[in-house]
């Protein structure tokens, strides 16, 4: 993806998370949470004359931040940072690549939220959806030996990649001011090309689903 | 320190061409010392003074003599008991003339009370010695005693027979161990007691009150007269013998002189040495030198210069830092723990080689560092032996590098000239060996590849399942393995003392060596590569040389006291012992000693063949010796036994009967014989510094044929000796000649006819592109270049592969990798335009090939390897120093270095075939651009690689501005001479 729709979807969700508020001056109420999870992504084919292998990244825990705004009792607005370790990797049958990575992701989502019986105390269920960026970064140790390497490069160095984040899941106050956030999320990014680098001759396309099932601790206020 | 300080020691220097220092200190008693006992409690050493009645007591604080003991006549034999408090004392009263009692006494002194008493003895005593129980063991003439100091109680525990005492007075010039002719010591623990008188010795076990007798016959007699034991007893040692419990000789001095009252020994158990003065018999003006050999085969790893002769009993005190020794003036002191306080002088290396060849008969010269092994400053004067050999500095103090340069022109045109350089040292204490120089010249036409092997080699065998040759050094008694393919050593096999020939079993498993100064064959398992229990031979027995048929394993074995000066042995491996037949078949069972086995490859018959002309033949299948022939007056050089029913000694053919069926022509003396099966191969020489032959036996005919010269001598056997010095590799890929500098070898094909080389183009050994510079390594393409595949990683390439010879413009190149299609090189560093080369082979000479040579024009090696890709730029990231590839890239702000050649000269200028040096460097006199996708990288080190021949380095930092991608262009070079390849650079 270009860096001009990466500029586009970082606009956007500057934009949105500076407007919402605006918009909601008779409800209004505010959130910050943590929130931690395991993630699980979706891999891409990368072929070239020989064949093909399965590139994408590993499992990995992931730990999150969050700042939100209700401005309706059914509409909110969040930012969020996430740190996802996540080893980059390239698989072929019983063959693996495997180079230490990790993703730092920023978003902005917009949540609307349901209600259960129950009055103040009943359960949220919640739907959200946002866009923002994701750097990913191969950390591991470089050799001159990789596994795999006639398809792609497992690579020390960084890029920025648009993202697209969909999911849902539950808000539970356990006090007046606390909710804990049961949710499960799908983060999308095309194809980091920079660290997990194609070999000329080889090519790729399609974009990453990392799956995440997470729960957090939200204070609201 | 400065020339002219040099300068003026060198006086100094020369002056010890004639002094030499001696190591420890001489303390006179003004009489005979005939024994001494340590009492490292009382700090002092009881020295009995035969002559002047008296037991004198020196400080071992100051080493002077505190005191003297007046005692009875003729103190012969003192100990001291465990607890220090009786010091036992024999006075030898065999007089004659008179009462054989009234003299013969012992005197027990009580330390402690400062009273003695005496006993009277019934024969003239001959030692004494405490056992672990404090009780005085007195060996007398006549009978073996046990006395209780204390209570003075006489126990006499065995007779002893056959000692004839000699009688006072003596001769004048007679010496206390020519008297007594007797020594009697305890193991450190006391519980063994070991004596020698005349012909016995006697071993006395203190706790179970075992008592031995025990005969023998050594010629020369066995002297020193003194005996030192280990510690807990398991050997000891006296006259020229190191002796087991069982009465086995483990290992005997060489040459003995025999004298009884000349050297001595002290054992150091826990260090494994034997401190020994064994004076040589063959020179009896040497000056004394204290020898420091290993306890187990001899093994000399010093030899000291002593102040005088030790002539007696000799112990170590406590801390094993110091040797008290009888000595020709009383007492000698020597702190054997501060040796290394001590000026020595050695080379570090016993051998220089320098080889020349068909091209180059320039001079040569090679470093030798002389060092102090204790680390001192020591002065050193070097002295060759041939006008053509010179050293720079030829004096100096250690540590010290000499260069040492030959002029081939000096020494013999064809083979290997010796001479030594002599290091002399007025200041060291240790007998220096000289450095030996040997300078082998050749011309193309001789064949074999030299390997140096430093030392006495004396026999070859090759491992009949293993990629080994095995290689009988006699020197410091063992076997070096090398490997046959690479033809490095790969281990280090110690045998009994003195090997002379080996063996391997029929069933490949066990190494057997035949040690001429040992009871006892060495057994090694050939798949572990370790020692196993020996064999032991009978008493006086010692094996010379073994034969492994599939029946029997014979042996011929050196005896003394026996019914024959040599004889035939048998092995029986399992039980590890060997016995002797009584006859031979029909035949007596009496051989040369200088007598040789040799076996058939299938072990049907072995050989025996011996210097005054008879061979026998033993039959495995009928167990037997079935002939024995006499058609010759005198045989000796090589010998071989092939399964095919033919022999060879000398330079003769035998037949399956031994009946002679042809003589070789005898040019020069037979050195190697050798049947691979039905093909027989010969080396001879007319001396060890011709170059010596191998040829083929033609053996329908008897002759030998197609003789082709050697690039040195075969190893010559000794007048009347045998000598086995040819093997076969299993896999017939070469055979292996032991030659005057250690081994040459040869290709199996070595008398094949070649054509003459052939040269096509001449490349960058780099990248195989036309870019060509001064120094830089090339590899030469075409036919014939070289007889067959050979390669050096000598870091001195001064000397070209023995195949092939390659000159640049007249002057030698040095050759580093030879094959029938491609010979690498380094061209010399003055090369430059208009470039002649022609390489010499033993087809001949090749035509003149040209080519034009750049000032630089650097290539980069292609010699990376990432898994399976190969061929990839020598590019080394410096952050992980490993090959940059698609997973290792460049990142900006990277170091990398860049191997390359043909960088051009340097400056300093170092010679073509010489390792750069490491201080300083050497760089290149003109810098190479080298850019990174268009982007100039910062050089900061372009020049030789240390170390290396002929391979330069970049060093370069990537700045942060270039272009990233997976085939960034990095350019080398200037002008024409530009060479890019491509690399990743990632952010």
């Amino acid at each position: 993806m270009s860096q001009s729709l990466i500029a586009v979807v970082s606009g956007l969700a500057v934009a949105l998370s500076v407007c919402t508020p605006l918009a909601a001056q008779e409800f209004e109420r505010w959130e910050l949470g943590v929130a931690a999870g395991y993630a699980f992504a979706t891999d891409v084919k990368v072929e070239n004359a020989s064949g093909q292998v399965d590139a994408g990244l590993k499992p990995g825990a992931q730990f999150s931040v969050v700042a939100g705004n209700h401005v309706r009792p059914w509409l909110s607005g969040e930012a969020r940072y996430t740190y996802r370790m996540n080893d980059l990797k390239l698989s072929d049958g019983g063959v693996e690549a495997r180079f230490d990575g990790e993703s730092h992701i920023l978003h902005y989502d917009f949540v609307f939220r349901g209600r259960f019986r129950g009055g103040r105390r009943a359960v949220q269920p919640f739907v959200a959806a946002g866009a923002g960026i994701r750097y990913f970064r191969g950390t591991g140790t470089e050799a001159r030996t990789q596994p795999l390497s006639r398809f792609a490069i497992l690579t020390k160095t960084s890029e920025i990649r648009p993202l697209l984040s969909v999911g849902g899941g539950v808000a539970i106050p356990v006090s007046r001011l606390l909710t804990v956030r049961i949710e499960a999320r799908n983060y999308m990014s095309p194809f980091p090309r920079e660290v997990i680098a194609p070999v000329p001759g080889a090519r790729t396309s399609g974009w990453i689903h990392d799956i995440v099932p997470s729960m957090g601790l939200s204070f609201t206020f | 320190m400065s020339c002219a300080r040099l300068l003026l020691l060198a006086p100094v220097f020369s002056a010890g061409l004639t002094v030499a220092a001696t190591f420890g200190t001489v303390v006179p008693i003004g009489g005979h010392a005939s024994d001494i006992a340590l009492d490292e409690k009382r700090g002092v050493l009881y020295i009995a003074n035969f002559t002047a009645n008296q037991i004198d007591v020196m400080s071992l604080r100051t080493n002077t003599i505190q005191r003297s003991i007046n005692v009875a006549r003729q103190p012969s034999a003192i100990a001291l008991s465990r607890d220090g408090r009786w010091l036992a004392i024999t006075h030898y009263g065999h007089n004659e003339g008179e009462s054989a009692a009234s003299h013969n006494t012992a005197t027990f002194i009580d330390l402690n009370e400062n009273s003695r008493r005496e006993f009277p003895l019934s024969a003239p005593p001959l030692g004494v010695a405490f056992g672990f129980d404090d009780r005085a063991f007195l060996v007398t003439a006549r009978d073996f005693v046990r006395v209780e100091p204390v209570t003075g109680h006489v126990q006499t525990i065995a007779p002893i027979r056959d000692v004839v005492s000699k009688a006072l007075p003596a001769e004048l010039a007679t010496f206390p161990p020519d008297i007594t002719q007797a020594s009697v010591s305890a193991s450190g623990d006391g519980r063994f007691i070991y004596g020698i008188a005349e012909k016995i010795a006697f071993q006395y076990d203190v706790l179970t009150g075992g008592f031995g007798v025990l005969s023998w016959a050594a010629s020369p007699d066995l002297g020193p007269r003194t005996l030192s034991v280990a510690s807990d007893g398991s050997y000891y040692v006296t006259g020229w013998w190191v002796i087991d419990p069982a009465g086995y000789i483990k290992a005997s001095f060489g040459d003995p002189s025999g004298e009884y009252e000349t050297g001595t020994h002290a054992v150091d158990t826990q260090g494994g040495i034997i401190y020994s003065q064994v004076p040589k018999g063959t020179d009896k003006t040497a000056p004394p030198v204290l020898q420091v050999v290993a306890a187990d085969n001899l093994q000399v790893f010093e030899r000291i210069q002593l102040p005088e002769n030790l002539t007696g009993r000799a112990v170590l005190n406590a801390s094993r830092d110091t040797m008290y020794s009888a000595s020709d003036s009383g007492v000698v002191v020597l702190p054997v723990g501060r040796l290394n306080a001590a000026p020595r002088v050695r080379a570090a290396q016993s051998m220089l080689v320098f080889r020349s060849n068909g091209c180059n008969r320039e001079m040569q010269t090679q470093e030798l560092v002389i060092d102090d092994p204790g680390g001192n400053r020591t002065t050193f004067l070097l002295e060759p032996k041939s006008p053509g050999i010179s050293v720079s500095p030829g004096f100096g103090v250690t540590p010290a590098v000499v260069r040492v340069t030959v002029d081939p022109g000096a020494f013999p045109d064809r083979g290997t000239g010796v001479a030594d350089i002599v290091i002399h040292s007025a200041a060291a204490v240790n007998v220096v060996d000289p450095v030996r120089v040997h300078v082998n010249n050749r011309t193309p036409d001789q064949r074999g590849t030299m390997v140096s092997v430093p030392g006495k080699l004396v026999d070859l065998l090759a491992d009949p399942l293993r990629n080994r040759v095995y290689i009988l050094r006699q020197d410091t008694h063992e076997v070096l393995v090398f490997n046959s393919a690479t033809h490095r050593q790969t281990g280090t096999l110690r045998t009994g003392t003195n090997p002379m020939h080996m063996a391997v079993t029929q069933d490949g498993r066990y190494l057997l060596v035949a040690n001429d100064r040992s009871q006892f064959a060495s057994v090694f398992n050939l798949d572990t590569m370790e020692a196993e229990r020996p064999v032991v031979f009978p008493s006086g027995h010692f094996p010379r040389s073994i034969g492994v048929s599939g029946n029997a394993i014979l042996a011929v074995s050196r005896v003394t006291g026996g019914p024959a000066p040599g004889m035939i042995d048998r092995i029986d491996l399992s039980r590890r012992i060997a016995t002797t037949p009584a006859t031979l078949g029909v035949y007596k069972n009496d051989v040369s000693v200088d007598s040789v086995l040799a076996a058939t490859p299938n072990g049907s018959s072995v050989l025996l063949a011996m210097p005054n002309g008879n061979v026998m033949l033993y039959d495995a299948n009928k167990d037997t010796f079935a002939v024995s022939r006499k058609d010759f007056q005198s045989l000796s050089g090589g010998y071989g036994a092939s399964n095919w029913g033919l022999f060879a000694v000398d330079n003769n053919l035998l037949n399956g009967s031994l009946v002679p069926v042809g003589k070789l022509e005898n040019n020069g003396r037979s050195s190697g014989l050798m049947f691979v099966d039905q093909t027989g191969f010969r080396t001879n020489s007319t001396g060890s510094s011709a170059p010596g032959t191998i040829s083929r036996l033609d053996i329908g005919r008897g002759t030998s044929v197609l003789p082709t010269s050697l690039t040195e001598s075969p190893l010559l056997a000794n007048e009347g000796k045998f000598i086995r010095t040819l093997a076969a590799l299993p896999n017939r890929s070469a055979m292996v000649s032991l030659s005057t500098t250690g081994f040459t070898v040869l290709p199996w094909n070595y008398d094949a006819a070649f054509a003459p080389p052939r040269i096509e183009r001449v490349v960058s050994a780099a990248d195989r592109s036309d870019s060509i510079a001064p120094g830089g390594l090339v590899s030469i393409l075409g036919r014939d270049l070289s007889p067959f595949n050979v390669s050096t990683d000598d870091p001195t390439l001064a000397d070209a592969l023995p195949e092939a010879c390659l000159t640049v413009n007249g002057t030698t190149a040095p050759i580093i990798f030879a094959s029938p299609e491609r010979v690498n090189a380094q061209l010399p560093f003055n090369a430059g335009g208009p470039t002649t080369l022609i390489l010499r082979t033993p087809g001949g000479a090749s035509d003149s090939f040209r080519l034009r040579v750049a000032t630089s024009a650097p290539t980069v090696f292609r010699s990376g390897t990432a898994g399976p890709e190969t061929g990839l730029p020598a590019v080394i990231r410096a952050v992980n120093n490993d090959l940059v590839t698609l997973s290792n890239p460049i990142h900006p702000g990277d170091e990398i270095v860049i191997y390359a050649t043909g960088l051009g000269r340097t400056n300093p200028e170092v010679p073509a075939g010489t390792p750069a040096p490491y201080e300083p460097l050497a760089r290149a006199v003109e810098t190479p651009q080298v850019q990174l996708g268009g982007v100039d990288l910062n050089v900061f080190y372009a020049g030789l690689t240390p170390g290396l021949v002929g391979v330069y380095q970049i060093n370069a930092l990537v700045p942060l501005n270039v272009p990233t991608g997976f085939d960034i262009p990095l350019s080398v070079g200037r002008g024409e001479h530009i060479t890019t390849l491509n690399v990743r650079v990632v952010r």
